[in-house]
């Protein structure tokens, strides 16, 4: 049902729910406690308005203990219970904390290395280095990792992450230092994962799966901002980098399906208005909202652990197939951000310090200039911000600004997003004709299923360049540089 | 007349199942559930695994079933095929389902489910007597 109630616009890029004019959903729909902030621009409003995904910042700002605005961010779509692309603070005393403002994939993430390579050094051997990551990363759907834990070396990954990975052998001691959270948060507490969890996780600690995620060799396209981009190691037109989407696999997913049920109690126990079964939510003081707050550490934990173990395969596959150190190609970590996670951050709300849980589904934190949280290096231009294209776009290398730490608690956007659903996408592309037209451009793939590389055609996904557009145009964040793939690896 | 269908949503599989029971409509969700895991691929029932369920509504019964069979999918590599289904009026459901070995030769053209979704949930008895269940799949 398209939205049709009033949206006022604030600027060319913002656009205000109202609390007073709004149209809801249904008619149960209790009142919106705060506005609603859209991030969009006059092209894409229309297409933000044909879908759920307005109705449902609306829900969000019927929450409990909601502080500022319920925001969207220019690539919102129609989620579970919060859309995605979509950010809300709740009041650590007052709020609620959600598993439907997470999501199933609990720190689904990127990661971003850089190297002193130059596409001329890796074009002849692309085929062959994508190949040999295909080999050493294990992706696709039933397919199981290369690590075999043990219940007590699960426990550490669950409750330090990349660096109890690091500690293993399988990173540099620098890499944790260059992850949001050092790459494990603090707090989470492994016996609140379940044996299911645990069960799913165990075997897939290291592997890419399926789907949207992707593993790619990409070349510096274009630099915006010289200063910033020599900060986060950027320094030429052509460099080599290399990106990694994914996220907590079948461990996050469990978490999440078993907290969800925990929390469809929770919601009746405090008796909170339950607009949308999948916002169901407890206080996130009360024990029910610690609980799944522990676990979910845990879930973002094995993310971050996940991405350092193939980020060391890709290190190894580059030395394989170049004959050099990683070292001496200077593969360093760039950064690695969460883009599915509530936090627990302190955000300053009408002049005064307050203690907030962030909940960014399908949103990227964005701190600004010298918040102690960033990398020391990094800290005078601003956390990095990474945002993936689809198989065969570009992808966006940000900085997070003031403005962001201002009017979205240091958020920003997380990706494109799907335009198409996978079987319209299936139906409109061919996996031969995708594969021809991306060797066209250039561009090496190697993909697990014919299925999935039809499923996701560039063409099935939104214009990734529009988005970060709107982000920079609105000041939540500032383009450093733009990366297209010269290879890529898909489940 | 098929038991189950599909219907779009942008990021996700939607799938409606209909039986003359709870149970038939719930045995034909598992068999959607197969379908999308598995890209089609037919089943063969050469071992089996068995779970109880303790639902509070028809709503938890089906999310709880359908996400143990992602569960078995996903940690222990069970490919269900034929799912039967005890139930009695407390919904405490007993499942058997039948099936086999993940086979990434046969399987492995399936979509890698995440999660049984609440949103758009929908567990009703139609006009017809008929029950009907809409649940989202995360993929």
């Amino acid at each position: 049902m398209a939205y049709e109630g009033r949206l006022n616009k604030l600027d060319d890029w913002r656009f205000e729910l109202p609390i007073e004019g709004s149209q809801h959903q249904s008619a149960s729909t209790p009142p919106m406690r705060v506005p609603g902030l859209v991030y969009t621009d006059g092209k894409m409003l229309e297409a933000v308005k044909g879908d759920d995904a307005l109705y449902q910042v609306i829900n969000v700002a019927t929450l409990p203990g909601i502080v500022g605005r319920s925001i969207a961010m220019p690539d919102i779509h129609h989620g579970y219970g919060f859309a995605i692309g979509a950010v809300a603070a709740f009041d650590a005393d007052e709020g609620v904390i959600s598993p439907g403002g997470v999501g199933y994939d609990i720190n689904c993430g990127v990661r971003l290395m850089r190297t002193d390579l130059s596409v001329e050094d890796v074009r002849p051997r692309i085929s062959k280095l994508i190949n040999t990551m295909f080999n050493n990363v294990p992706c696709g759907v039933g397919e199981g990792g290369r690590l075999k834990l043990a219940d007590h070396e699960l426990e550490e990954v669950l409750e330090q992450g990349a660096r109890w990975v690091v500690s293993q052998g399988y990173g540099w001691d620098e890499d944790p230092q260059f992850m949001e959270e050092n790459g494990g948060i603090a707090g989470a507490d492994a016996d609140l994962v379940s044996p299911e969890a645990r069960k799913r996780g165990r075997g897939q600690l290291g592997t890419l799966g399926a789907g949207n995620h992707f593993l790619e060799i990409q070349r510096v396209d274009t630099i915006y901002d010289r200063e910033a981009a020599a900060a986060f190691g950027v320094t030429a037109v052509g460099q080599v980098m290399i990106m990694i989407h994914t996220g907590s696999r079948g461990l996050g997913h469990q978490i999440a399906t078993d907290y969800l049920g925990e929390m469809r109690k929770a919601n009746k126990k405090y008796q909170i208005p339950l607009v949308d079964p999948q916002l169901s939510c407890a206080p996130a003081s009360s024990p029910e909202g610690q609980k799944y707050f522990k676990a979910m550490k845990c879930g973002a934990n094995f993310a971050w652990a996940n991405r350092q173990l193939i980020m060391h395969w890709v290190r190894e596959s580059f030395e394989a197939v170049l004959g050099r150190k990683s070292i001496d190609m200077g593969m360093h970590l760039v950064y690695d951000i969460a883009h599915n996670m509530a936090k627990l951050e302190t955000h300053e709300v009408a002049g005064k310090p307050r203690r907030l849980y962030v909940h960014r589904k399908g949103a990227t934190r964005a701190f600004g200039p010298g918040h102690a949280d960033i990398p020391e290096p990094y800290r005078a231009v601003g956390q990095p911000v990474l945002i993936p294209g689809d198989m065969g776009t570009a992808s966006f290398l940000l900085r997070g600004t003031q403005t962001a730490m201002e009017q979205t608690f240091g958020s920003t956007c997380h990706g494109a997003g799907r335009r198409l659903s996978r079987h319209a996408s299936v139906r409109q592309y061919r996996s031969t004709d995708v594969i021809a037209a991306l060797e066209r451009d250039g561009i090496y793939l190697k993909a697990k299923s014919k299925r999935v590389v039809a499923e996701e055609a560039p063409g099935a996904y939104k214009n990734v360049d529009e988005v970060v557009q709107v982000c920079h145009d609105s000041g939540i964040s500032r383009l450093v540089a733009r990366l297209t793939p010269l290879g890529v690896v898909k489940g | 007349m098929p038991t189950y269908e599909f219907f779009e949503h942008t990021a996700d599989v939607g799938i409606r199942a209909y039986g003359p029971t709870l149970v038939e409509a719930l045995s034909a969700a598992c068999d959607a559930l197969t379908d999308v895991m598995t890209g089609g691929a037919q089943v063969m029932s050469g071992s089996q695994k068995s779970f109880g369920i303790n639902a509070s509504d028809t709503e938890q019964l089906v999310v709880d079933t359908l996400s143990h069979l992602v569960y078995l999918f996903d940690a222990e590599g069970f490919v269900p095929g034929r799912c039967d289904i005890d139930l009695d009026e407390n919904l405490s459901a007993h499942v058997t389902a039948r099936g086999e070995q993940f086979d990434p030769d046969r399987h492995g053209e399936g979509l890698d489910v995440k999660a049984v979704a609440y949103h758009m949930l929908k567990v009703e008895r139609q006009d017809s007597g008929d029950w009907m269940i809409r649940v989202l799949l995360d993929v």
